[in-house]
């Protein structure tokens, strides 16, 4: 492989994946400057959005396990130390759900980029499997900008991304501001260099 | 004219669904060919009529399971009456199909988007001259229309109604990119050119090369599990009894019990593989005869089947990848497999519904001389030159890891082994650790990938070899990825997305590159694609 010229700087650039915290703007007001090849986060309000999403599932699913335990506590004739582990393997499970639901979207939200350039649209995540998928302007075949009630309280979006492809047949990017969203999907579906499929 | 006219007066008042009855509603004027009826109760019968037959018997007599058959009948006669108020027929860029007896469908389906016309015929179809079509777009999954049955002038009309009319509109975009290679002989009048055939003597060595007799005995056992009783037989005891006598006789003339046992295993493993490789060679004898591969213009059109015979037509823009085969096997006989990939249509089960046979992926060549590879991808991409490619490699060190791999999964089978089983299991474990270090080094040798100016190619396997070519064009994302093991190793895989591959995992990945060499790669093909536009 021949990789003569920017060796040095093509090695800084992948090796800063998607680790580097550069300082990346906000993206308060940014529909003229998204499109510049340059890397942005998500909206910071998108981490709280993704703890409460994660949370309402946490309570969901945790209900419905201390029903299970109380069921068995209160109904079953087993021993009084079997019925406590019981109780108290609920309690630690659940103070482990806690604490991953607030932490994990941060860590998450850390680990994602995304850069729209002349070429297309990029995203870089991962936390401990990383990867950056690109969808070259010419591929998309069309986009969806939706947005939830708990996305729509913050002004957040989903955007996103069909190909005609098989793995990357849709990319999905949660949590950019909504207008952000509108502003890449214009771009993308703006078709002035496509021939119709 | 008269018909049309005729057409529109018959439909275009009950076909009142808020679509204005247009021009197109028009041109669907032209019927199934007159016995489709017949085929169509078949079709439908077929589902029916054998587990009818087996409750007879079973039975002895009629019951209340052969009466509630009774109840297919009306379901019978709505497929006749589906077959008489088909309709379809051709606009100027669209082809337009009309069908539904209660719920009216009409279709409407541009030229441009048409992937390819499938043809199947049973013997039934061959001796009335007729044939299943399926026009398949790229929706994926099953065709876009399924007509049962077309006449052969038919059929042909639809094909160059289809393609010729592409033809003039013009694929600007693939011409542009291969007008240098290969001098445009894209006219529809131009003859049609043979480039392969494959005798029966081929498909006798595929079927020495492949395992598809595992297919045979697959439906063989499905078949049996339905019989009752069979499941509960002694097989043991019968077996026992088989080789009981032999095994008597071999101990007293060996000596030794254990010696006897690996002979008698020995054999019949080997009598299975050989009756696997006897149902593989029928298998594709049955298939695949008289496989023929030709092209017109840019159009291939590939033949094969004794009992179903399929024609399939695969123009060559719509090819989203290349895949050739090699098998050790394959290196004896000096042959190569090719394989190629469409979207749509191409899911096997579709393919089995509907009456077809089921496909093998999609063979461009099932058996080509490994020489005559070269040539023949030419036709198919005049832009590959196999022999000129420059092949890059993967990063070299990579062997280790590959190697650690296998060693860490046969140190554990060892200690289970030699814990549990018997101490020589250490011998084993070194003699695949050996295996293992063959193996890593030869996966990094035989591994490579090239950019050209037109597209990618990627080779790997050193058991067996295989190579994909895909154009920029098709290529529909790219992707990087670094796992936690990649990144200790400074390591990165680029993955490659294609219309049309298999469901799982990604169909090219150029794993163990260098974090700089990955970047690079994936940027370039970034950008190849990027500066082209896809047509499906």
């Amino acid at each position: 492989m021949a990789v003569d010229v920017g060796k040095t700087e093509l090695a800084a650039d992948a090796a800063r994946i998607v680790s580097e915290n550069e300082p990346d703007p906000q993206d308060a007001n940014p529909q003229d400057t998204v499109i510049d090849g340059r890397r942005y986060r998500l909206h910071p309000k998108s981490v709280v959005a993704a703890q409460l999403t994660a949370a309402i599932w946490a309570v969901a699913v945790a209900m419905i396990l201390l029903i299970a335990v109380l069921v068995v506590v209160l109904a079953t004739p087993l021993s009084g130390a079997l019925k406590l582990a019981a109780l108290a393997s609920w309690v630690v499970l659940a103070a482990l759900a806690g604490v991953l639901c607030y932490r994990w979207p941060r860590v998450r939200y850390d680990h994602i980029r995304y850069r729209v350039d002349d070429n297309g649209f990029t995203v870089y995540r991962g936390v401990f499997w990383r990867s950056v998928t690109s969808v070259p302007k010419a591929r998309v075949q069309h986009t969806d900008v939706s947005q939830g009630p708990l996305q729509r309280g913050y002004g957040l979006a989903s955007l996103v991304i069909h190909t005609a492809g098989t793995q990357d047949s849709s990319v999905t990017l949660r949590g950019l501001p909504h207008e952000v969203a509108m502003h890449i999907r214009d771009y993308l579906i703006d078709g002035s260099d496509r021939i119709a499929v | 004219m008269a018909a049309i006219e005729l057409q529109s007066e018959d439909h275009s008042s009950d076909l009142d669904l808020g679509i204005p009855p247009g021009r197109d509603a028009t041109w669907a004027d032209r019927r199934l060919h007159p016995l489709s009826w017949l085929f169509a109760t078949a079709n439908f019968a077929k589902g029916f009529i054998v587990p009818a037959i087996l409750v007879l018997f079973a039975s002895g007599g009629v019951n209340y399971e052969l009466w509630a058959s009774v109840l297919i009948v009306p379901l019978a006669v709505r497929a006749v009456v589906q077959c008489i108020v088909f309709r379809y027929g051709f606009a100027d860029d669209e082809m337009v199909v009309r069908e539904g007896v209660l719920t009216k469908t009409e279709r409407h389906i541009p030229y441009a988007r048409i992937q390819n016309i499938d043809l199947v015929q049973n013997p039934f179809h061959r001796l009335l001259k007729v044939a299943l079509v399926r026009v398949e777009t790229a929706s994926g999954g099953k065709p876009e229309a399924v007509i049962r049955v077309l006449s052969l002038e038919a059929v042909e009309e639809m094909r160059g109604r289809v393609f010729g009319a592409r033809d003039e509109a013009g694929d600007v975009a693939y011409v542009a990119c291969e007008s240098a290679a290969a001098p445009s002989d894209r006219s529809a009048v131009a003859p049609r050119r043979t480039l392969l055939e494959t005798p029966a003597l081929e498909l006798v060595k595929l079927g020495v090369i492949s395992n598809r007799g595992l297919v045979v005995v697959g439906a063989a056992v499905g078949l049996l599990w339905q019989q009752d009783g069979w499941w509960e037989l002694d097989w043991t005891d019968g077996a026992e009894r088989w080789t009981g006598s032999a095994r008597a006789w071999l101990e007293t003339a060996w000596g030794s019990p254990v010696l006897v046992v690996a002979f008698i295993g020995l054999t019949i493993l080997l009598v299975a593989a050989f009756l696997l490789r006897v149902f593989s060679i029928g298998w594709f004898l049955f298939q695949l005869h008289d496989f023929t591969l030709t092209r017109r213009g840019d159009d291939l059109r590939v033949e094969y089947g004794l009992f179903n015979r399929v024609s399939r037509t695969i123009p060559r823009l719509r090819i989203q990848m290349l895949k050739t085969i090699e098998s050790p096997l394959h290196r004896l006989f000096n042959r190569q497999s090719v394989e190629l990939r469409t979207v749509g249509g191409g899911s096997e089960e579709a393919d089995f519904e509907d009456g077809g046979p089921k496909t093998q992926g999609r063979w461009l060549a099932p058996m080509i001389p490994t020489s005559g590879v070269p040539q023949l991808l030419r036709e198919v991409l005049p832009q590959v030159k196999l022999e000129e490619v420059q092949w890059e490699p993967i990063a070299r060190r990579a062997w280790r890891r590959v190697f650690k791999r296998w060693v860490a999964l046969v140190t554990v089978l060892t200690v289970v082994g030699a814990v549990f089983l018997d101490p020589w299991a250490v011998a084993l474990g070194a003699a695949a650790a050996v295996l293992a270090y063959m193996h890593s080094r030869l996966y990094v040798k035989h591994a490579g990938y090239a950019l050209t100016t037109w597209g990618l190619l990627l080779k790997s396997g050193w058991w067996e070899r295989t190579t994909k070519i895909v154009r920029y064009d098709k290529i529909q994302t790219v992707g990087r990825e670094e796992s936690p093991f990649d990144r200790r190793n400074r390591m990165a895989s680029v993955l490659v997305d294609v219309a049309g591959a298999e469901m799982i995992g990604y169909t090219i990945v150029i794993p163990y590159l260098e974090t700089a060499v990955a970047a690079d790669v994936s940027r370039r093909l970034y950008e190849e694609s990027s500066r082209r536009a896809f047509r499906l």
